[in-house]
């Protein structure tokens, strides 16, 4: 039911994900963390810090859709929307491990 | 969730759930630990999975994925919505591919159930018989010139309509659903 957490869209998509970290990174401060869950999964995050400004107190948490990466998936919208954003992979998905 | 009011110090209401597709479900379960989020937006959107799956799967294996999916992967988003009480955006994409089960129709749309389940539920005596629950339907169905139509004739007493909210929500400041608008 998980298209995005096989193995060859992970391959195929390796480029695309690095390149859609490394711009959250270079070009929103964005900051990356591993969380470890209960259930011994690590989740990858990714924070960018707005808190400076009005809309930035915000801070919207985004899901991301099937076969949907963060790095690649809906965090763009609030992020032009000026606030504070935190985006997440679904174990399985991307550098979220699972077990 | 934890993590963002822990470590990132967010306060709770200052916390929206923007969610896409499949992701409704992380977001509306997070909305029912944490009802007092600033907000919820669920975009493209499904009721309930099982329709989606079974229309993916030949026809013959229908009871199949009904018991798979039941027990394993029960994605059910109106059943936590009913448990969150507080605002959320929908939005429904009409030309959809995937949460449309006709293609090119948006009245065959998911996110129309969610509407179809969560109104009557949070608005009991509003939608409280046949002909309003037709009403909706047409109106959920309709496209943007047939809807202002709609609007205009069944609800051009504008001022009256939002007198009456505003008396209630004075009445009641703290919302919670079910609500009693419309009991007296």
């Amino acid at each position: 039911m998980f298209p995005g957490s096989l193995q060859i869209l992970r391959h195929a998509l390796n480029r695309a994900l690095l390149d859609g970290r490394t711009n959250l990174i270079v070009s929103y401060h964005a900051k990356r963390y591993i969380l470890h869950t209960a259930d011994g999964n690590n989740i990858d995050t990714i924070f960018i810090d707005r808190r400076s400004t009005d809309n930035g107190q915000i801070l919207v948490i985004t899901c991301e859709g099937n076969a949907g990466f963060y790095e690649i998936g809906s965090m763009s919208t609030p992020i032009e929307g000026g606030y504070s954003v935190l985006g997440w992979n679904r174990p399985g998905f991307g550098e979220s491990s699972v077990s | 969730m934890h993590y963002a009011i822990e470590k990132l110090h967010f306060s709770v209401n200052n916390i929206i759930i923007f969610a896409w597709s499949i992701g409704g479900y992380s977001a509306c379960w997070t909305a029912v630990h944490y009802p007092d989020i600033h907000g919820l937006i669920l975009d493209a959107i499904f009721d309930d999975v099982l329709p989606l799956a079974q229309r993916q799967m030949p026809t013959y294996t229908k009871k199949f994925v009904e018991k798979t999916i039941r027990y394993y992967l029960d994605l059910n988003n109106i059943q936590l919505l009913k448990l969150y009480n507080g605002p959320f955006y929908l939005i429904r994409r009409t030309q959809d591919e995937v949460m449309n089960l006709i293609s090119g129709k948006f009245q065959s749309n998911r996110a129309n159930e969610i509407l179809f389940h969560i109104l009557p539920y949070r608005y009991p005596f509003i939608y409280n018989n046949n002909k309003i629950l037709t009403l909706l339907q047409e109106y959920i169905y309709s496209n943007k010139i047939q809807q202002i139509i709609l609007y205009e004739k069944y609800c051009s007493d504008k001022d009256n309509l939002q007198l009456q909210t505003e008396k209630y929500r004075l009445k009641n400041p703290n919302s919670s659903y079910p609500c009693k608008f419309g009991l007296y």
